[in-house]
């Protein structure tokens, strides 16, 4: 069904201006899903058949993308999404440490969102920092040179951040 | 029983060697100009090749096989297989033959043993995750890989480890998906992409995850999906009707034509013990049996393929019954016949020949036409003998019918320029659209759209489209023409098209340039009240179109044109379908004879129908089901069904061929030529008829092709092609028009030889005036058009009918859509002629503004009986939205089962 501009109805301006850089509309399916996934933290299938009205093609087109891509997430993950380096250079410098002492010390665990809906966990291949392995995506973010201490000190940070808007919010 | 290729024995194993497809690929050099030719080296033979061919196209002209599975004439190069890798010298690794253009001096070598070992290398990797399970595989018999697997694979499999598995998705209810047989070709995802016009299949995920599929496990919702079940090489698309019902080699094939549409489509049926197990595109000589060709082009919609078989449903009566006193007894055959022509005699004596009308089923083949006619007006001696029950009005019968006489256009000549006016084409004569939209794909020809409704599956073809109010379009023609001719100003035909000056000389030029062009247009729309003034409009501009052009009027019935030209019509002196309901009620006609009862089926509701059929003397039905007009016929005749008919129709671009008996009639029932014969011989008429189908058919091509000597058998299709192909000639007056006589001693059988003489135009005076519909206020005018699966009395009898069925969709233009808010598959409530009727919302550019449009069955959203003036509806919007049939989570499906 189509839906109705929901996820994307703030961003129309945006939007228009990225679809205006391509030659043809279809060419920022890419730009427009990471604005959706920003917005909602994974892309629903509300949001592929919105993103496919926007740019004129079917949802099968656009889902076609979205699962081709790992970093589009498909379920929704926590506020904070861990993206762990799985492959050699981080394997090999401790990648697997790393996870453990996540799940042990903060409850993060693979695959899941914790109960708070703060974090989710997934391993995923070469993120292009070997020299700072092992390393890990925390939603955008590139955080190298893992150690527990550090780790500690990213976790705190989230938890602080949330607080924060937490704390606005009320 | 008729005459039929052999069935293939199992496929496995047999020589592979296809002859060129009969499609455009690979095409002969003639008439390529010198300077796009240079010669190369193939297999150690010097041929020659055109400029920007590819190695593949080289083979498939000079009938060299190169493996291939992503590969197919009618879709973009995919190159993703790799089957077809060949050795080319001085290029140090084999290359793919599908995507490399050949270059002059190139030497191509498909059969070395560097090609041989790529060949099989790839089929290894092509079956590492395939199970290779063909015994309990739908395919098995007639599957791509499997023969490959013989004839290029090697039979053993080093994969070590477990073959991936995927889940079966439910997606569709008429193709199966079993994705672990899946060769990742795209094939099926390029088909729907670009043939069947909607992107629904994707291929998901990547790499090792890859599957194919649809979008939140939808339907496959084209009208041409079917096709994809040919088109995938391997056992992961297969026909869910037909699955494991039979194995291909046990089936029979009989190659015939579809009798749904005036596409008249080639086909093969394949029955066994006098039942149709499927339909496919033609089945193909390869070596020693006929098999489907997976590089078919010759591409058929889902009605023709799967909803065929409705000869067999249980209504299905063979034999004939007799009226006596008030009950129906079955009669035999030739007890029932006597009776009807002594029912007709006592009526003709009583109240005269004029008093009787003969009316045909759209689909009759043109020996039955013939033998109507001329019962009707050599025998009874009546000129109402009609086939144009769908046409909605006595006016849009005429207008159809003055067009066909004089159309002259046919794709077959590729012309530079095609100028559409109107239509939802795709839902009347689907394949025609299809042809039409390869046209502008694949040939790249112009498309050019004008009138107030364009057909959506070919406007995203076409180069300009050009969109007036309803009811405008003749004056739009007739400006165009005046153009043309210089009698009119761009300015003012830019002003009625609301267009600037500058797109409209575009459009003007493009006309003016074209070598060669071809006027569609649509006949059949908006039930039918724009045709008596769009069709002496669009005659008038193809007149003025001038040399190189064609006029192609197109109407969805079977067998419109070969009906047309026998001449079974009324002309203007007798009753025609659309006035039979009134003549009966003031008693000018006493009986009425129905050749198939879809021949008055459409003329009203079955209350209105049975009413009039209960006041005539005689009522004599041939028909081939039990129906609410079987029980009130005088006496009912058992015809044979559709795949139980021999003879011959044509399709609307006038070409003539074989529609052919694949079992033999049920029961007691009889052809519609011997019907008709054996009523002509109970009036009295010794000689009438002919006593076998080669015998009629010698009497049409009298009529029609007198210049020919094919016989039936010479109209076979022989390893795909017509041996013989007619064009229609399209003659006015002649036998056809001969006034009627009811005179049984002195028939005559003068053949003539007719020829179409210089293109005329239509007369403008047999238009009657049509109302101005462009006044809805406030409201939309309502237009809609008959669907090829919704024709009602046969196609509601195919066994999976309903999910051939459209769903009725309201089309509201996306401005019109904005302005009452209303979205793509909301509800709404639809208010027309005070009746309230549910549909679901469809935004799209087909209609014009102003204008919303309904696909629909024969009589469209309202009562057939009260269809006069323009149809101004109102558009509720409800606050509901159309089931999505997709709603399985895409996440069930997303990840393979193991790996
Ligand atoms: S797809 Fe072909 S090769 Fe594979 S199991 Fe089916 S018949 Fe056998
Ligand atoms: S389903 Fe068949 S046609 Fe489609 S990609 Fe797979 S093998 Fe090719
Ligand atoms: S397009 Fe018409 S003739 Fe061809 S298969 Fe479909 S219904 Fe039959
Ligand atoms: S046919 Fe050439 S790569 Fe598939």
């Amino acid at each position: 069904m189509t839906a109705m501009p929901e996820i994307l109805k703030d961003d129309a301006e945006e939007i228009e201006r990225l679809i205006g850089k391509y030659p043809s509309r279809r060419s920022a399916m890419l730009p427009l899903l990471w604005i959706v996934q920003r917005r909602a933290g994974w892309v629903s299938q509300g949001a592929m058949e919105e993103v496919a009205g926007i740019l004129g093609v079917t949802v099968a087109e656009v889902y076609e993308v979205v699962s081709f891509y790992t970093m589009f997430q498909q379920k929704p993950v926590g506020r904070f999404h861990i993206a762990l380096c799985d492959t050699l250079s981080c394997a090999i410098c401790g990648t697997h440490e790393i996870a453990a002492y996540l799940a042990e010390k903060h409850g993060i665990e693979m695959r899941k969102v914790t109960g708070d809906g703060l974090f989710s966990m997934e391993p995923v291949e070469c993120i292009g920092a070997c020299a700072n392995a092992p390393a890990l995506l925390l939603n955008e973010d590139l955080v190298g040179d893992l150690t527990p201490a550090g780790i500690d000190a990213m976790i705190e940070e989230c938890r602080r951040k949330a607080g924060a808007t937490a704390a606005a919010a009320r | 029983m008729a005459q039929v290729t052999k069935g293939p024995a199992c496929g496995i194993g047999a020589t592979i060697g296809y002859g060129a497809p009969a499609g455009k690929v690979g095409r002969a050099l003639e008439g390529v100009p010198e300077d796009q030719l240079f010669t190369m080296t193939l297999n150690g033979r010097e041929v020659k090749a055109r400029k920007g061919e590819t190695i593949m196209e080289v083979c498939h002209r000079e009938d060299t096989y190169v493996p291939h599975y992503c590969w197919h004439p009618s879709l973009s190069i995919a190159g993703n297989c790799r089957l077809c890798l060949v050795e080319v010298e001085k290029v140090p690794k084999p290359i793919i033959a599908c995507q490399t253009q050949v270059s002059p001096g190139m030497v191509v070598k498909s059969a070395s043993e560097q090609a041989k070992t790529a060949q099989e290398w790839m089929m290894e990797f092509l079956l590492v995750n395939h199970p290779l399970d063909c015994p309990i595989c739908d395919r098995g018999g007639e599957c791509q890989l499997q023969r490959y697997s013989m004839e290029y694979g090697t039979s053993h499999s080093r994969m070590a480890d477990k073959k991936r598995k995927y889940v079966k998705p439910q997606a569709d209810p008429l193709i199966d998906i079993e994705r672990n047989r899946c060769i990742m070709c795209t094939r099926c995802v390029r088909f729907c992409d670009e043939v069947g016009g909607d992107h629904v299949m994707g291929v998901f995920a990547r790499g090792n995850d890859n599957y194919i599929g649809t979008f939140g496990q939808g339907p496959v919702s084209n009208i041409f999906s079917g096709n994809v079940i040919d088109l995938c090489p391997v056992g992961c698309l297969t026909s869910k009707p037909f699955r494991f019902k039979a194995r291909v080699w046990e089936l029979t094939q009989t190659q015939t034509t579809c009798t749904q549409c005036s596409s008249g489509c080639k086909v093969t049926s394949w029955t066994r013990n006098g039942r149709l197990y499927r339909t496919t595109p033609p089945s193909r000589q390869r070596h020693d049996h006929f098999t489907i060709n997976e590089d078919t082009e010759e591409f058929i919609c889902n009605q023709g393929r799967f909803g065929a078989d409705f000869s067999a449903h249980d209504s299905r009566r063979g034999e004939s019954l007799v009226r006596r006193a008030d009950r129906l007894e079955p009669a035999p055959f030739g007890d029932a016949v006597a009776r009807a022509g002594k029912a007709l005699r006592e009526v003709v004596e009583r109240h005269g020949g004029e008093s009787v009308a003969i009316l045909l089923s759209p689909r009759a083949t043109n020996e039955e036409g013939l033998l109507a006619r001329k019962l009707a007006r050599d025998v009874v001696g009546t000129w109402s003998v009609d086939w144009r029950a769908n046409q909605q009005s006595v006016e849009a019968a005429n207008a159809v019918s003055a067009a066909l006489r004089v159309a002259d256009g046919d794709l077959e000549s590729e012309p530079d320029v095609v100028v559409i006016v109107n239509g939802d084409i795709a839902h009347q004569s689907p394949v025609l659209a299809l042809r039409i939209q390869e046209l502008g794909r694949r040939h790249l020809k112009k498309i050019v759209m004008l009138g107030h409704y364009h057909d959506p599956y070919l406007a995203g073809h076409a180069a300009m489209s050009f969109h007036n109010a309803p009811g405008r379009t003749a004056e739009i023609l007739a400006q165009l023409a005046g153009v043309l001719a210089g009698e009119a100003s761009v300015a003012d035909l830019a002003s009625s098209l609301g267009r600037t000056e500058e797109d409209v000389r575009e459009l003007v030029d493009t006309i003016k340039s074209a070598q060669s062009g071809l006027l569609v247009q649509s006949l059949q729309d908006f039930d039918g009240r724009y045709a008596p003034a769009e069709v002496p409009a669009a005659g008038a501009l193809r007149a003025a179109l001038g040399e190189g052009w064609g006029w192609l009027p197109v109407t969805g019935e079977r067998n419109a044109v070969g009906l047309n030209a026998l001449g079974c019509e009324p002309g203007e002196h007798g009753i025609g379908a659309r006035g039979l309901l009134d003549a009966i009620g003031d008693g000018r006609i006493k009986a009425v004879v129905a050749i198939g009862a879809d021949a008055i089926d459409p003329l009203g509701n079955e209350e209105l129908l049975a009413g009039a059929l209960s006041n005539l003397d005689a009522f004599v039905l041939a028909d081939s089901f039990d129906s609410p007009y079987s029980r009130l016929a005088t006496v009912f005749l058992g015809m044979a069904g559709n795949l139980e008919t021999d003879g011959t129709a044509f399709d609307i671009e006038g070409n003539i061929a074989l529609v052919k008996a694949g079992v033999d009639p049920v029961g007691d029932s009889r052809q519609g030529w011997r019907i008709l014969t054996e009523l002509g011989r109970a009036l009295g008429r010794a000689d009438f008829g002919a006593d076998s189908i080669e015998d009629v058919w010698t009497q049409v091509r009298a009529e029609l092709a007198a210049d020919s000597d094919a016989t039936l058998a010479a109209l076979e299709l022989e390893g795909g092609t017509n041996a013989a192909q007619f064009v229609v000639q399209r003659p006015a007056g002649g036998a056809r028009n001969r006034a009627p006589e009811h005179n049984p001693g002195n028939y005559r059988t003068d053949g003539l030889h007719l020829r179409s003489a210089a293109f005329e135009a239509p007369k403008a005076g047999t238009a009657p005036s049509s109302s101005d519909p462009a006044s809805a206020a406030d409201g939309f005018l309502l237009t809609w058009g008959p669907h090829v699966s919704g024709r009602g009395y046969l196609q509601n009898r195919a066994s999976i009918a309903e999910m051939l069925l459209p769903k009725p969709f309201l089309e509201v233009h996306p401005a019109d859509a904005a302005a009452i808010g209303v979205k793509t598959n909301q509800f709404a409530v639809l208010h027309v002629n005070g009746l309230r009727t549910k549909v679901g919302i469809k935004v799209g550019r087909g209609p014009a503004r102003g204008t919303v449009y309904m696909s629909a069955g024969v009589y469209g959203p309202f009562d057939p009986s009260s269809n006069a003036g323009p149809v101004e509806v109102r558009i509720e919007p409800l606050d509901e939205l159309v089931p999505d049939q997709g709603e399985a989570l895409i996440a069930a499906e997303s990840a393979p089962e193991s790996h």
